[in-house]
């Protein structure tokens, strides 16, 4: 993950210097060199498909490209990118597509799926998914999201809690939600004895 | 179990995120859609400069036409004829031209027409019926793509049974290029995103929907289109022209051109394979797409028995007239609570 905030100096800094499209593109590419893996794999504990999380990572950067004058100069770049690329998982995940699973839309997903099986169903079979890593898929979305932006991203509660726009205590009580459910589903080990 | 959690980031990375990498191609994908963009807003003037040079090229004509007309008044000349030849020749053009407009297309140039209708127009205004084995739908749409007014709002009113119990759902999509607004009228909740612009990545070719790469697993890169609701089976019928049409030896053009709503369409039908005709409870397909836009005007899905178990039907539609862009304004009715993101 991003180690530090040592780039994100440079990259405020280009910004404020009313970026030409050859810098805006040179910021651009710093940018997914300091965030590419890290925004990937957040979208993946989002939607858990490669492929569509590959289409919204590369849709999360070129919404940071489009909108990088609306950067604040006091604000941090990496909650700006964690914000932007989970907004976007959302939006998927809210969309009508996705929701209403409409009879086309259901028959599109299975025909990717003939041809080549999901990333999910891969790892299913190869059982290389740790017990954990499944158990924390297995928790609701609400829950998977700060377990994820915790203890995978590694980020701080208030860092967590500029990025979803929730206060502490809704963090914390999610947190600790998440956390009993998991052990009780880990102490059942019934995800894969049934 | 924190001890447990404290792991997490090592024991996903060394298993399912394995494969999940951000490679140079994704980069390099970001960088193409950037250009592309900045060819297409070039490309958007074109209208605009071709139009001042038609219209200056009309005030010359015209100004020709009236000299000869003036000249020919004043001096009897036996080949004064000349407007009566202009009148003749603009006959002649029209006439070509309709011709043109019933110019036989391919099945690519249909099926690339109606994964790509984004493309082919600037406003759209209408409403349409459908029926699924799931449910039953009315939606009525205005959708603007004209640059700097970009904007749209979608009503859809459907019903569906689940555990034979019948529900209702009402829901409104209205988006501009600031904002977009999902209301569903039943549970009287809103979500509010400033996530409105679309992604508009440029058209894409047959080779880029069902691509493949080096090993063979299917890449599929998905037309940007805005965020329409229902209204996306008819308007940007991307989905179902992937799945239907994929396999040219599965259907044929019945005609190349009828008449619907006022509006020219194509007529074509095809049989679905086994799988799909398990998941629509049909065996047979047709479909009227408007020729100019590639908006799926009307569909029918029949069973065995040639009986109409799904379809979609236009009411009505008016496409490139001027829409009221006082619908795309973003306003939370009073009473409404904000969706909480529940998604479960």
């Amino acid at each position: 993950m991003p180690s530090n905030f040592s780039k994100q100096t440079n990259l405020i800094e280009m910004e404020n210097t009313n970026m030409n499209q050859v810098n805006a593109e040179i910021w651009l590419n710093d940018l997914m060199n300091e965030y590419g893996q890290e925004m990937i794999w957040l979208a993946y504990s989002y939607v858990r498909d490669k492929a569509i999380a590959e289409d919204l990572t590369q849709n999360a950067f070129l919404k940071c490209y489009q909108k990088r004058n609306q950067l604040k100069d006091n604000a941090s770049i990496r909650s700006w990118v964690y914000r932007i690329t989970i907004n976007g998982c959302k939006d998927y995940l809210r969309s009508s597509y996705v929701k209403r699973m409409i009879p086309t839309d259901i028959l599109q997903s299975i025909f990717s799926r003939k041809k080549t099986e999901s990333t999910e169903s891969i790892y299913l079979k190869n059982d290389t998914s740790s017990i954990l890593t499944e158990n924390v898929f297995s928790l609701a979305p609400k829950y998977r999201e700060v377990i994820i932006l915790y203890y995978f991203e590694e980020l701080k509660i208030r860092e967590i809690k500029e990025i979803l726009q929730l206060n502490e205590n809704t963090i914390k009580t999610r947190l600790k939600k998440a956390k009993e459910s998991l052990r009780k589903t880990l102490e059942r080990g019934d995800l894969y004895n049934g | 179990m924190d001890k447990k959690l404290k792991n997490l980031r090592k024991d996903m990375i060394s298993s399912e995120l394995k494969e999940v990498k951000f490679e140079n191609k994704h980069k390099q994908n970001i960088f193409e859609q950037i250009n592309i963009k900045k060819r297409r807003s070039f490309t958007n003037m074109m209208p605009r400069i071709l139009s001042v040079v038609a219209v200056f090229s009309v005030i010359l004509f015209l100004g020709i036409l009236i000299n000869n007309n003036f000249n020919a008044g004043h001096s009897p000349n036996p080949n004064n004829n000349v407007s009566q030849s202009i009148n003749q020749k603009e006959k002649e053009v029209e006439e070509k031209d309709s011709e043109q407009k019933i110019e036989t297309l391919s099945k690519e140039e249909v099926h690339l027409l109606m994964l790509n209708t984004v493309d082919h127009f600037d406003t759209v205004e209408g409403e349409f019926r459908s029926q699924t084995p799931y449910e039953t739908a009315n939606v009525e749409y205005t959708i603007s793509l004209l640059e700097g007014q970009l904007g749209g709002n979608v009503t859809t009113n459907s019903k569906f049974t689940q555990d034979n119990t019948e529900y209702s759902d009402s829901e409104s999509v209205v988006f501009n290029e600031k904002e977009f607004l999902k209301l569903n009228h039943d549970g009287k909740e809103y979500l509010l995103s400033e996530d409105a612009a679309f992604n508009d990545n440029g058209p894409i070719t047959l080779e880029e929907v069902y691509g493949e790469n080096d090993d063979g697993e299917p890449v599929s890169r998905k037309r940007g289109r805005p965020r329409v609701g229902y209204a996306n089976n008819s308007v940007f019928p991307y989905e179902i022209a992937t799945n239907f049409l994929k396999d040219y030896e599965e259907w044929e053009i019945e005609k190349q051109s009828a008449d619907l709503l006022d509006r020219k369409v194509i007529v074509i039908k095809g049989t679905l394979d086994e799988y799909s005709a398990t998941k629509t409870t049909g065996s047979a397909f047709k479909f009227w797409v408007d020729r100019q836009t590639g908006i799926l005007l009307k569909k029918e899905i029949y069973n065995e028995k040639d009986e109409v178990v799904d379809y979609l039907e236009t009411d009505h539609i008016k496409i490139n007239q001027k829409v009221d862009n006082s619908t795309f304004s973003i306003e939370i009715p009073d009473g409404y609570s904000e969706d909480q993101f529940e998604w479960k």
